[in-house]
């Protein structure tokens, strides 16, 4: 208040000033100066009194009650930013209990993610989806996961049981959702990575918004590798650009990605090949070139203050050419047209929307054409309503249909509609911000993909949809140090699809059938626990007793499903800016893939071990990994041959190093 | 607006106090009121306010005198009254469902004018949050808590407030 009292003094002393005498050069200057003097403080006085802010917290979004539903484990970005590995499948090794990593019979180099106890046929009962787009091709090919840059991933969200209601066909044994990173700032990053067996490894990846909400990122890497075996070489290049607003009322982007991969087959090995030389190839000519193309739009609007609309609409398509016994070439493509409503009615969180896919997929070699084409469509709905503040009830339902026409390997012709309702009942009680609870059923499907669709047994006109049900129960324990999580589950399917490798005159390599009916069985234990503020145990377990419930193979295991697996992991900062990581992970014995009968020979389990150190001097994080440290040998994928009676590997890589290095510039 | 003709500039009452937020008290509070005539639970309020908000208040400008009791009184006058009009705000605040699940955050300011029967004027956005469900879900806040109740003991004129909503995503 000097400043406030002064100004009038000083008015009054000017006035009088100006009547009293006549005012000199000085004067004015004086004058002029305390004017702008009083100006000055007069306008700082008209400022506006500043209330203390208000600060309101947001409550629980629907995607938030959507995970205390069921069991989710989350690979966050920090995590994702601290790991010494380079690509997506290597980073989910760590959660290998839950998202066991696998490999089938389509391309024994790619790997594919089983949730809940699949085998051979887990790409097409695991749903993968990219920022809610999903990851999945018309025909059995395996998506490429790892064509998405660790760089550009915000988190990674593993949901374990069947989402068949809000996620749709596929959603049978868990959902992999992963989030990519919206930039809201500049981000540089770019990473290295050079390892055993000629791996190479370069990625950049650039991301900015701008004012007016504008923004961009762009990532390009290319990632090499002999793999372990002769004639083993794969190598993937890809770019991707995405460009987006985000504006008052939502936010639109256009995402667009091409990648090109190729993969040499050396070739499954005999036992006696394996035990000899697990390193040699068998076949010198397999040849696997893929080119793919991806587009991507997506918009999120506020359409008033309870509700928003998401549209995704996509494109993507896949030439394949090569030789695989015959030279080949193959062409599959898919669009997705995915509107949803998401918002609330007094209290109660809602979401229904529709799904439409257009599919086609063709292949053609010297011996034989095939072609397959599908037009799916899908209506659902899901509403979580608070019984009371500590309860929800969860409710949901989906109708799914599917036309479909098929050129069969048999030269057969069929046009069929498969049709699938399934829904969801289930309880989630949080009684405090320790402990949750969960208890659901959830129904699930999945319409034949194109590769079964045309390897159909020739007394058969189509395959049914594979249809079933999943009963889970659960508890999360959260505190300042731990998170503890345990599930039970039983998953029952109709008509599960399959291979049946029994070969006949007219389907002289097997065919894919419908199974009877199949059960499993399991519990899942998780605990991550800060030992102290520098030391982290985590460690995971699962156990599923994955059978055939009838038919004639009933009672019989599940091939190529281990009915224990298991990793712990410690990551230890033994000093400032240095970290360590041991990780040994457990892969029970199983059947080889197709030993539906249970006949050959059980593999054994194994154990893998991998140590990683780490320097993390921001912005440099530089690691050492040793992966598979006592050089166990192992195969990743054994497939049982029915004539011969005997069981082929795919070994895994033995001992392996990987030196990584990663500039952030966030 | 600056009332020139307030008790709260006649000189003499220059001794003011230390404390940034006691400004205002020149300007909206009656000098004459004394530390009894203060409600108690107000004087809480604006003592919670002071520890939970470290508020950016509009002048830097400390005196080297320290604070008579009577000043001192009416620095906490002014408090209570911004503690009052932050806490009927406070009530009315929601978070839109809409920018939920958007996953949008952020900070509004918006300004208006107050009137000693409580009701306001010139209620507008003066900086957006970039979102508009967050911008309206602020202004609605403001509305909401109109009239503002048991004022006039603190504010004889009428005089322009701004106010930071800020929406966190949990």
């Amino acid at each position: 208040m000097m400043g406030i009292i002064q100004p009038k003094k000083i008015i009054a002393f000017g006035l009088i000033q100006n009547k009293k005498t006549r005012q000199t050069p000085l004067t004015r200057l004086l004058l002029i100066f305390i004017c702008a003097f009083i100006s000055i403080n007069a306008l700082a006085l008209t400022k506006p009194t500043v209330i203390p802010e208000v600060t309101s917290h947001s409550k629980s979004t629907l995607g938030k009650k959507q995970e205390a539903r069921v069991q989710t484990t989350h690979i966050t970005r920090k995590e994702i930013a601290e790991s010494p590995v380079v690509n997506l499948s290597e980073l989910l090794r760590q959660e290998q209990s839950i998202v066991r990593i696998t490999n089938n019979s389509t391309n024994t180099s790619q790997p594919v993610l089983s949730i809940r106890g699949f085998g051979d046929n887990a790409v097409a009962n695991t749903l993968i989806l990219v920022d809610g787009f999903p990851l999945t091709n018309p025909s059995l090919l395996p998506p490429n996961f790892n064509s998405i840059a660790l760089s550009d991933i915000e988190r990674v969200d593993i949901l374990q049981g069947s989402e068949g209601s809000l996620w749709g066909g596929q959603a049978v044994g868990g959902v992999v959702n992963i989030i990519t990173r919206h930039p809201e700032k500049q981000i540089i990053e770019l990473t290295a990575g050079l390892g055993s067996f000629n791996k190479n490894y370069f990625s950049a990846f650039v991301g900015n918004k701008f004012h007016h909400g504008v923004f961009f990122k762009l990532y390009g890497f290319t990632d090499q590798t002999n793999h372990y075996r002769q004639h083993n070489r794969q190598t993937d290049n890809n770019i991707a650009a995405q460009a987006g607003m985000d504006y008052a009322r939502g936010t639109i982007y256009l995402n667009v990605q091409t990648y090109h991969d190729s993969f040499q087959f050396p070739g499954p090995l005999t036992q006696a090949q394996f035990e000899a030389n697990p390193r040699q190839g068998t076949n010198f000519k397999n040849v696997y070139y893929l080119d793919t193309h991806v587009y991507q739009l997506f918009n999120k609007h506020e359409i008033n203050e309870h509700w928003i609309l998401e549209t995704r609409l996509s494109h993507h398509d896949i030439h394949g050419d090569g030789f695989t016994f015959f030279p080949f070439d193959s062409h599959e493509w898919m669009n997705s047209v995915r509107p949803r409503f998401i918002g609330s009615v007094r209290n109660n969180k809602i979401i229904f929307g529709y799904d439409g896919f257009n599919s086609r997929y063709h292949l053609i070699n010297t011996k034989t054409e095939v072609s397959a084409s599908a037009q799916q469509n899908n209506l659902y709905a899901q509403t979580i309503v608070p019984i009371f503040s500590q309860l929800d009830l969860t409710l949901g339902g989906r109708l799914a249909w599917q036309y479909n026409r098929a050129l069969q390997i048999s030269k057969q012709y069929v046009i069929n509609t498969d049709r699938a309702l399934v829904t969801e009942q289930g309880l989630s009680f949080h009684p405090n911000q320790e402990w949750q609870f969960f208890l659901r059923r959830d129904g699930n499907f999945r319409f034949p993909k194109a590769t079964e669709a045309v390897w159909t047994p020739a007394r058969t006109n189509v395959l049914q949809p594979q249809t079933g049900v999943s009963y889970e129960a659960g508890t999360i324990w959260t505190t300042a140090r731990q998170t503890a999580q345990l599930s039970v589950y039983q998953l029952q399917l109709h008509n599960e699809i399959a291979f049946d490798p029994t070969q006949t005159p007219s389907q002289p390599f097997g065919s894919y059938q419908n199974f009877d009916h199949t059960r499993r069985v399991g519990v899942t234990v998780t605990e991550s626990y800060h030992v102290t503020p520098k030391l982290l145990l985590d460690t995971q377990l699962n156990y599923v007793d994955a059978r055939f419930a009838s038919g004639p193979y009933s009672g019989n295991m599940i091939p190529a499903v281990p009915a224990v697996n298991g990793n712990v992991g410690l990551s230890y900062e033994f000093m400032p800016r240095w970290k360590t990581r041991l990780d040994t992970l457990y892969t029970g014995s199983r059947y080889a893939s197709e030993d539906e009968a249970n006949v050959g020979k059980k593999q054994p389990g194994y154990w893998l071990n991998s140590v990683a150190i780490q320097y993390m001097l921001k912005p440099v994080n530089v690691s050492f990994e040793v992966i598979n440290v006592f050089n166990q040998r192992y195969s990743t994928y054994n497939l049982y041959n029915p004539v011969s009676k005997t069981v082929n590997y795919n070994p895994g890589a033995g001992r392996s190093y990987l030196l990584t290095a990663k500039l952030n510039l966030d | 607006m600056l009332d020139f003709s307030s008790p709260a500039i006649v000189p003499g009452n220059e001794q003011v106090p230390v404390i940034q937020s006691y400004f205002f008290n020149e300007f909206v509070a009656k000098p004459q009121q004394t530390s009894e005539t203060k409600k108690i639970n107000n004087k809480e309020i604006a003592k919670q306010v002071k520890q939970k908000t470290a508020v950016a208040m509009t002048v830097t400008k400390q005196v080297s005198q320290p604070p008579s009791a009577k000043s001192s009184s009416h620095g906490e006058q002014i408090d209570a009254l911004l503690a009052l009009l932050h806490d009927a705000i406070q009530q009315h605040q929601h978070y839109p469902e809409s920018a939920l699940e958007m996953e949008r955050q952020g900070r509004v300011t918006v300004s208006f004018t107050l009137f000693t029967d409580g009701l306001i004027r010139d209620l507008r956005i003066v900086k957006s949050s970039g979102t508009a469900s967050l911008d309206s879900a602020a202004l609605a806040a403001v509305n909401a808590a109109v009239p503002f109740t048991k004022i006039n003991k603190y504010l004889e004129n009428s005089r322009e407030f701004t106010l930071d909503v800020v929406f966190e995503l949990a």
